[in-house]
């Protein structure tokens, strides 16, 4: 038979279902990146499409080569204009979404489809990189799926099967690998290291920020991103005392509180009391550097080891937390210092901008006289917000330059950080060292995960002042202005154009989907994005490994893969041809079998009678015997549908067949005489019909 | 004796040492196909088809095909008739139950396609009038391959209507010398008894439709076929499967099976695939019978 040939000069075009796949897979990756590309990435990727797709039904005119250049050219400069490099997750993504756009244009060989395919790849692994979140995984098997369906249509060219069958066979290959998945996943050891990291970016925060001016903001947005989520070994602390303790404001300027980084050297040390409390925190990407906990921690994280408590008690880790990060700590909710404070804290907690809020220093002066000592003087302020009028809202109105007095003496309205701000600025103002202190307030119980869960919508701020010869003490203004803030529902506090929406909110059916959700996306986020070295190795202790090494992971990973490499290839095992599952067919394979070491075994074309008449020729006294056995069954098997009693006489017949001479290899020795066993049943001789082969 | 061996017998008395090609032409035949007689001059090919005609029984016209043959000459014309001042039909050679076309190859295409519907449809249209040829009827078309000077190749069409096409070659040693013994063999002819007869050939037709066929066997045959519209550019037909299939079991009944097994496919094989198969390089059919061999080989028979 002629070789077909394998390389014609013009490539035949890909079957529609193929290039469909393709484009779809492509549009896909291009969409699973929209959040980190450049705008102008889908436009471009979505019109590159539209004129592929179009080309299925018009012969594509390829624009011309010094085109290509050009824009390619042109696309490298937005993308180096927009980002300013070409380097990281967001760059990068861009320019190779502008660059397999243009690869798109230039399409023709199955081979220009491949790198289109190749990029669509690269693009899917890009946006799991940043995307880690579970809604997406859904979107990444179905991004896979199409793309592996791909692969498969471009593989067959232009016998390429129809969609559905290139889906089907993706999604049985998608099966098939998954085990692998879960064995490179467990086995393949975590290093960790920068060399692994994502480059930074430079995007802005979100959540608790490096400063605060309350009389900016007219309207709290209730964002229910997540912030962190807290998983207790023991019992939870009061409701009212879940502090967690964010970045500390320190610099005043009459409008605005900067956190500022002074290196003011270590805290005083501290005398824990009370219950202690062990917990597990993972906080969210927050783009800086100071890791969340509750109230005042002992020690720093272990998973965190370059981690460092600073001058004001804020856990401080060198690297920005770009990437979720938990670790574990132990707090206090009480704790006291005999030391003093050191001079340098002291003037930087007493700094007040000179000749703002005269209004306000002229109260705190009033009120100072009027107590002895500093914890009077704290009581005298708080009685101050407990009685004058003030209220809790979260649409406040803007506040002018001087916000503590415009607060205190005009608007009386205000949320967390309007009180914090004027309560640590009367502080100041009476000469007791404060500052103002962010955070999240509370969290919600998740039953599903059993963990406390706290949302960008729970920040707040608070005042921690000092007192001589008991340390820094929190106080918590807004709990005296408005106390069901700490206790009850802050929904409650929006105006009633949300109460429709709230109320649905509330229904028990919604909190439960939600909390499960939430449940699920934080075991998803622990068990798998969450999973780095130290897990692994105890995972492998729980195996029964104690000998943690690279070694004991290879073997385990080549294990596995070779058990399961062998499953797959015994399910492609070459089976037996369809049709000859019946005894009549084993009954004649048995008697191939028989007769394999007399001839050369029936080649796959050769008919059962030619087969009997090649034997037969090689030995004789076999012929008829032989040829009447071959014609047998070629009845049996081509004529009308026989009855089980000739099926079984053949059957027989074959068992019977008995070559009483053990008979010597035809292959080694020639002259070897076999014989026909007298004990075969009796043929019905046939008409002998000759058949000749022209 | 069985008829069917009678005739065989008959045949081969006249046509000696060519048993293997005389049995093809009865199965043709008797599977209701037409037949081309494919060789070189002088090696009988036009006494074959006249042996055929004599031992079926038929009623045979020969006709003689030339360059400058017209239509009319196969099918017949209308002429005028002055008194009854109407058209009238005078059937041409066509209106027989065995036309020996002697020569296809040597009449213009224009001449060659006269011949189409009749192979084809089993009738003959002429002036709008359709005139069913009689039953059985047979085109029996000797011809000399293409390289011979002052022929026109078959197209592919009409190629394609044609069941079997046969090659005798050149007799064996023991046979040439009973030739060049016994003498003329068209002598021979006038002597060869009509075995049987137009009613008795449409009878054995009949039979050859009720030889039995498995499900297994209809499997190879269509893996034949498919196979070769795979690796070919010119593959098998419908048409051909389904003559294949019936000279198969023509086969069968002329050798006594009373169904139809796969080596009776193979045997018929060659001499149906090999016109019809053409290579993807385009070459021409001359490696017909070989590429009707590979494809045999090529496809595993069902056991």
């Amino acid at each position: 038979m002629n070789a077909r040939p394998l390389i014609a000069d013009v490539p035949a075009p890909l079957p529609p279902p193929s290039v469909w796949l393709l484009l779809g897979g492509f549009l896909g990756a291009v969409l699973l990146n929209v959040h980190h590309t450049a705008l102008w990435c889908l436009p471009l990727a979505l019109a590159a499409v539209a004129w592929r797709a179009r080309s299925l039904r018009v012969a594509p005119r390829l624009p011309a080569r010094c085109l290509r250049i050009g824009v390619a050219g042109l696309l490298t400069l937005a993308v180096l204009v927009g980002f300013h490099t070409l380097n990281g997750i967001e760059a990068g993504s861009s320019l190779l979404v502008a660059m397999a756009t243009l690869k798109l244009t230039e399409t023709v060989r199955p081979r220009d489809w491949l790198i289109v395919l190749g990029a669509a790849m690269f693009l899917l692994l890009a946006a799991c990189l940043d995307g880690p979140a579970l809604w997406r995984l859904p979107l990444y098997m179905a991004e896979l799926w199409v793309l592996c369906g791909a692969l498969y249509g471009l593989g067959a060219g232009a016998d390429a099967p129809p969609m559905a069958a290139l889906l089907r066979r993706s999604a049985l290959s998608l099966a098939l690998a998954l085990p692998f998945a879960v064995l490179l996943f467990l086995f393949v050891p975590r290093l960790s290291g920068s060399f692994w990291a994502i480059p930074q970016s430079d995007q802005a925060f979100t959540g608790l920020g490096d400063e605060m001016s309350p009389g900016s903001i007219s309207q709290l947005t209730q964002s229910a991103d997540p912030a962190l989520r807290v998983r207790f070994d023991g019992p939870l602390p009061p409701a009212a005392q879940r502090y967690w303790r964010g970045p500390v404001l320190h610099h005043f300027d009459g409008y605005t509180w900067r956190r500022l980084r002074p290196d003011l050297g270590r805290a005083p040390p501290l005398q824990f009391q009370g219950p202690v409390y062990d917990y597990e925190i993972t906080l969210e990407p927050t783009q800086h550097n100071i890791l969340i906990a509750l109230e005042l921690p002992q020690g720093v994280p272990d998973t965190l080891p370059n981690a460092y408590p600073n001058f004001d008690y804020q856990l401080i880790d060198p690297a920005p937390v770009s990437r979720a990060v938990s670790y574990r700590l132990q707090s206090y909710l009480q704790h006291r210092t005999d030391e003093p404070l050191s001079a340098a804290v002291r003037r930087l907690d007493l700094q007040l901008p000179p000749g703002r809020n005269p209004r306000s220093v002229e109260l705190a002066q009033s009120l100072r006289a009027g107590a002895h000592g500093d914890r009077a003087y704290v009581d005298a302020v708080l009685d101050y917000l407990r009685s004058g009028d003030f209220s809790y809202t979260r649409e406040p109105p803007l506040l002018n330059l001087d916000s503590v007095d415009d607060l205190l003496f005009r608007t009386r309205q205000g949320f967390c950080g309007h009180y914090a701000s004027a309560f640590v600025m009367l502080m100041r103002a009476g000469g007791v060292p404060a500052r103002v202190v962010t955070g999240y307030l509370g969290g919600i119980w998740n039953r599903y995960g059993e963990y406390l869960y706290i949302t960008q919508s729970d920040a707040h701020a608070w005042a921690e002042v000092w007192l001589d010869g008991r340390g820094w003490i929190r106080i918590d203004p807004t709990a005296v202005v408005a106390p069901g803030r700490l206790t009850e529902e802050l929904d409650d506090l929006l105006p009633t154009a949300a109460a429709g929406g709230r109320l649905l909110l509330n229904s028990p059916w919604i909190v439960n989907t939600v909390q499960a959700w939430q449940g699920l996306s934080a075991w998803w986020q622990d068990e798998f994005i969450g999973f780095n070295f130290a897990r692994q190795l105890g995972l492998l202790g729980r195996l029964g490994i104690r000998n943690h090494d690279l070694q004991a992971l290879a073997l385990l990973l080549a294990a596995g893969a070779g058990i399961w490499l062998a499953l797959i290839a015994w399910g492609l095992r070459p089976r037996a041809q369809p049709g000859s599952d019946d005894g009549l067919s084993r009954s004649w394979h048995a008697l191939e079998k028989k007769l394999r070491r007399l001839a050369p075994p029936r080649a796959a074309y050769e008919c059962p009678t030619d087969y009997a008449a090649r034997v037969g020729r090689a030995h004789p006294e076999l012929s008829a015997t032989l040829a009447a056995l071959a014609r047998r069954y070629a009845r049996l098997r081509y004529g009308p549908a026989p009855g089980a009693a000739q099926l079984e006489q053949f059957r027989r017949a074959v068992r019977l067949l008995r070559l009483r001479h053990r008979p010597g290899d035809y292959r080694t020795a020639s002259g070897s005489r076999t014989r026909a066993s007298s004990s075969a049943p009796p043929m019905k001789n046939t008409s002998s019909t000759r058949i000749d082969r022209r | 004796m069985n008829p069917l061996d009678e005739t065989l017998a008959a045949i081969e008395r006249v046509i000696l040492g060519k048993g293997q090609q005389v049995r093809l032409c009865l199965t043709c035949l008797l599977a209701r196909g037409h037949l081309l007689i494919e060789d070189v001059p002088g090696v009988g090919k036009t006494t074959l088809a006249h042996c055929l005609a004599r031992v079926l029984g038929l009623e045979w016209t020969r006709v003689q095909f030339t360059s400058d043959m017209l239509p009319a000459d196969i099918i017949g014309v209308s002429i005028f008739d002055r008194d009854t001042h109407k058209f009238q039909f005078r059937r041409g050679p066509v209106f027989t139950q065995l036309l020996l076309a002697d020569e296809v190859n040597r009449a213009s295409p224009k001449a060659q396609s006269a011949l189409l519907e009749a192979m084809e449809e089993r009738q003959v249209s002429v002036d709008g009038v359709t005139y069913p040829l009689p039953e059985p009827f047979y085109v029996v078309a000797t011809q000399n391959p293409h390289e011979q000077v002052g022929t026109y190749g078959l197209p592919e069409s009409q190629l394609d209507r044609f069941l079997m096409r046969v090659t005798l070659g050149y007799p064996d040693r023991a046979s040439e010398r009973r030739v060049l013994l016994q003498g003329e063999r068209r002598e021979l002819l006038n002597d060869t008894p009509a075995v049987l007869s137009g009613a008795e050939v449409l009878n054995l037709q009949l039979r050859v439709r009720l030889v039995h066929v498995a499900g297994a066997l209809l499997d190879y045959v269509q893996a034949l076929v498919a196979r070769s519209r795979l690796e070919l550019a010119l593959g098998l037909s419908p048409r051909a499967a389904q003559g294949l299939l019936r000279a198969a079991q023509a086969w069968a009944l002329i050798h006594g099976e009373s169904a139809v097994l796969p080596e009776h496919v193979q045997m018929v094989f060659p001499a149906i695939a090999a016109h019809r198969l053409e290579t993807r390089q385009g070459e021409a059919a001359t490696h017909g019978s070989e590429l009707a061999d590979a494809l045999i080989k090529a496809v595993p028979v069902p056991v």
